[in-house]
């Protein structure tokens, strides 16, 4: 028999509208989390279980289609980002705290987006390169050791930072210094945070010995070696280091500092 | 910036008008009102920023529910529906803006869309299919920014890519739509079959032909059928429907016909036809004059060469003919005469006059034909379809007084005399004449066409078609301006029909074959091309296999290693190195799976010995572990 079922047709047309509708919203949704590439920019100094302040780029590298909606998981915290314009790249921030000291490396971030419906969430990993120490926590000694005294009547403001002084300069945001001392204000305007350095005083060259620093644990030694090494270098004190054999020459420049936190990180690690 | 919330309110209310209007013309006077007034209130509430509560409205919905509900039966399940699917569409609009809502009135707009298909088949469905799947699309995406953030506000060229981008998706799944159209699987019977509705119509065709009944003619538009055929002579389009043979009073109607045996058609032109009638609610078959051969329909024909089906015409269908343009219908064995010369009930005595005048002996029916003719002419009988003849005898009025009617007047008039002159004869309805569209190269014939004319028995040539109407003064068809326009329009609709609406799993099947004879006729032209192509076409498919089988590992080992490597690739994008050992690879991502993965390959393996059964599980396992870790 011709033509029995005529209606049903506008009905079809309409299940067919709506499969072909799902089929390209699905291709939609995974070109829109394809073609992104996730890279995390780590300040130098990061501490055991201190929380600190990560920046994520992330960039489209799709040629026309722009990604919406997208979440970016790094190490679990997200961060989202609207619209991904294709090669334009956006830089999202968080807080990260990483737990224990030695090498690290980066986990693949997850990149997830419930675009273009939001039915379903679409997830995909986004490989972030790189390995980074992180330092032991550090740990105030009781041990009475001080920045040293200046001289009688020579109260010499030193070029190293501190916590009260003056403001001295400002500078780029390292992942040391306090969350207090961000300057939210000018942050805004660069692409990296922008911290305030204050003016403290300095002192004579010490060795610090990891063996004879008080503590029950290697773990607690090196937390108070960190400290006292932090401590001492923005003090103005040339810091060297004894670890067992090995002896590091002191001084006072934040390269010499992050070199001896980087040893501190890795100690009995190998 | 541009608040999505806005957006989303104003397309929302998009959506939900492309609801309602398809489907307001069937609908209860309370819901047809009750929509307009609630969006109207559902505006002036988002303008304050506020909505009602559901505690309000739930009850509402349960009271509406109740009281469309109570009209329910099998005959008005569609119309209660449809008014349900409007009215909580219209209560959706005023409730609370929530991501579940909005999903509420998509939902709803689309099956409102879906039920205006029970009443209205035409092509403007494709139009709001389109429009609704268009907003539908971008509703979704600025739904999803929604759920993301009710607040979220996006600068205007940001808004512009998110709408250009969830625009693209109905565009890109327009090829899908037609694609899957033609493949979903159709069943035999209609889902719908039983809400079908009955579709009375004011139409031009009749099965009763009593002039005088009114003063004028409906002069409807609307359309009959559509043929598709080659271009006949003006003079030669009479579509025949019915034949009316007898009388109920005065009026003319058809009568079960006596058994005589039509034979054939004269000699003439041979026209196919393949023919789309409307739905028209009557069971008889249009075609040319005279149809000899229907197909495509169960159909039943009688005597007389009137074509039925067992059903009245409610859905869209077509049959195919074959007609043969000829003057008259041949019979074996002659007619029962006595049931041809009934008269009326009512016949003036100046008609009764002419036809003793007619009747005299010594005349034979050819030239009682001729004298009739000349007495119809001589009369100077005007053509008209307003301001007829009515009262008690407005036959004879047409004849001589007025000297105006339709072409029901002259048929009738004309039949009537023959019978009163001893000449069998009846009157056949139909249409006259059509619109050809070269654009579609089928003719259109719409109601304002019905006609009727008369055939009368001849001795030695049968039934032979006359049409007194032609006699008449200002019998010819004025073509309207706009005539062009009107079938580019019409072509429109009908290729609608014929493509979308008819299609059914006979067309299914049909094109599987003839796809399936297209590739079995495949004809090379040249010896040389079938030498060639003919052997590329069988090693294609060897081809791919022996490079599939090339590709693939050969033992059940390095497809372990395979599987195994693609799995640390995947967890571990970063670490993973293309070209290091496996041992190297397990020392430096540190996983204990990978280790042991290692430590049982390596031990079997580099051994030169087989992985055996459980190790080659416990592998797999492991594999199976590495992807569970990702998810």
């Amino acid at each position: 028999m011709a033509a029995v079922n005529t209606g049903n047709n506008l009905l079809f047309l309409i299940v067919s509208a709506m499969l072909g509708f799902m089929a390209v919203s699905g291709v939609l949704g995974w070109l829109n989390i394809r073609g992104l590439s996730v890279s995390v920019h780590l300040p130098d100094e990061l501490y055991a279980g201190m929380k600190t302040l990560v920046s994520v780029r992330i960039e489209n590298r799709k040629r026309f289609l722009p990604s919406f909606l997208i979440t970016a998981a790094v190490s679990g915290i997200p961060t989202s980002f609207i619209l991904l314009d294709p090669r334009k790249p956006q830089t999202g921030s968080l807080l990260l705290a990483f737990e224990g000291r030695g090498m690290h490396s980066m986990q693949p971030a997850l990149i997830s987006s419930s675009f273009p419906v939001n039915f379903f969430v679409r997830f995909t990993v986004a490989p972030v390169s790189g390995s980074f120490p992180v330092f032991p926590a550090p740990r105030a000694s009781a041990a009475p050791l001080q920045g040293g005294k200046p001289d009688a009547g020579q109260a010499n403001a030193s070029s190293a930072k501190g916590y009260e002084g003056d403001l001295a300069k400002i500078s780029d945001y390292r992942g040391g210094e306090s969350l207090k001392l961000i300057h939210w204000r000018l942050s805004a305007k660069h692409e990296v945070f922008k911290v305030k350095e204050l003016t403290a005083t300095s002192d004579d060259p010490v060795v610090l010995e990891l063996d004879l620093i008080p503590g029950g644990t290697l773990e607690e030694r090196l937390s108070y070696c960190t400290y006292l090494v932090n401590r001492l270098v923005k003090g103005g004190r040339p810091v060297g280091l004894k670890l067992g054999e090995r002896i590091i020459a002191p001084a006072s420049t934040r390269l010499h500092r992050l070199k001896l936190l980087g040893e501190l990180a890795v100690y009995g690690k190998d | 910036m541009v608040r999505i919330k806005g957006v989303l309110g104003a397309l929302t209310v998009c959506i939900a008008l492309i609801g309602y209007l398809p489907l307001q013309p069937y609908l209860d006077p309370l819901a047809r009102w009750f929509f307009p007034a609630s969006l109207a209130l559902g505006l002036y509430l988002q303008m304050r920023n506020t909505v009602l509560p559901g505690r309000l409205l739930t009850p509402l919905s349960i009271l509406v529910f109740l009281y469309f509900a109570s009209g329910f039966t099998m005959d008005s399940m569609i119309v209660v529906t449809a008014d349900l699917l409007v009215v909580f569409l219209g209560i959706r609009m005023l409730g609370e803006r929530s991501g579940r809502n909005y999903l509420q009135v998509f939902a709803l707009s689309l099956f409102c869309l879906a039920a205006s298909s029970l009443y209205n088949l035409s092509a403007l469905f494709l139009v709001y299919l389109l429009l609704l799947l268009l907003l539908l699309a971008v509703s979704l995406v600025v739904l999803t920014f929604h759920s993301h953030d009710p607040e979220i506000a996006l600068a205007r060229p940001e808004l512009k890519k998110v709408l250009c981008v969830s625009g693209l998706m109905p565009v890109a799944s327009l090829p899908i739509l037609l694609f899957l159209f033609v493949l979903l699987p159709r069943t035999q019977y209609p889902l719908w079959d039983y809400v079908n509705r009955s579709a009375p119509k004011v139409t031009g065709f009749s099965e009763t032909v009593n002039p005088g009944g009114s003063a004028s003619q409906a002069e409807v538009k609307s359309v009959v059928l559509r043929a598709i055929c080659s271009k006949v002579p003006d003079q030669m389009l009479y579509w025949r429907g019915i034949v009316l043979n007898g009388f109920r009073d005065n009026a003319w109607v058809r009568l079960p016909a006596p058994q005589e045996k039509s034979l054939r058609a004269e000699p003439g032109l041979s026209v196919q036809q393949e023919i789309y009638p409307e739905p028209s609610g009557n069971p008889y078959l249009l075609a040319l004059n005279i149809p000899r051969t229907f197909t495509g329909l169960r159909h039943s024909e009688s005597a007389d060469t009137v074509f039925t089906v067992h059903r009245p015409l409610e859905n869209r269908t077509k049959y195919q003919v074959q007609s043969v343009l000829s003057g008259a219908i041949q019979v074996k064995g002659g007619v029962d005469r006595d049931f041809y010369l009934a008269l009326p009930r009512t016949v003036s005595d100046r008609l009764r006059a002419k036809g003793r005048d007619l009747a005299r002996p010594g005349l034979g029916v050819e030239q009682k034909l001729e004298l009739a003719e000349q007495f119809f002419r001589d009369q100077r009988l005007g053509y008209a379809t307003a301001g007829l003849p009515v009262g008690p005898d407005p036959i004879d009025a047409f004849l001589f007084v007025t000297k105006r009617g339709n072409c029901e007047f002259f048929a009738s008039s004309f039949a009537t005399l023959l019978r009163l002159a001893g000449v069998p004869a009846r009157l056949v309805g139909g249409y006259r004449g059509g619109s050809y569209n070269e654009m579609g190269g089928y003719y259109l014939v719409t109601e304002d066409m019905a006609h009727v004319w008369v055939e009368a028995y001849v001795e030695g040539r049968g039934w032979v078609s006359i049409d007194p109407s032609a006699w008449s003064t200002g019998f010819a068809r004025r073509e309207g301006a706009g005539r062009k326009l009107r079938m580019y329009v019409d072509a429109l609709g009908f290729y609608w029909n014929k493509a979308v609406i008819t299609y059914d799993l006979e067309k299914q099947i049909s094109l599987v074959r003839s796809a399936g004879g297209r590739a079995r006729n495949l004809r090379f032209p040249e010896r040389i091309w079938r030498a060639l192509v003919v052997p590329a076409l069988a090693l294609l498919p060897l081809a791919a296999l022996l490079a599939l089988y090339l590709r693939r590992p050969r033992s059940a080992e390095e497809r372990v290693l395979k599987r195994f490597l693609r799995a640390a690739r995947r967890r571990y994008p970063a670490a993973f190195r293309e070209q290091s050992g496996l041992f190297e690879l397990a020392e430096s991502l540190g996983d204990p799976h990978v280790k042991e993965f290692a430590g049982i390959y390596g031990a079997a393996v580099y051994r030169d010995q087989r992985l055996k059964p459980d190790e080659l599980l416990r592998l797999k396992e492991i594999i199976r572990i590495l992807g569970q870790h990702l998810s």
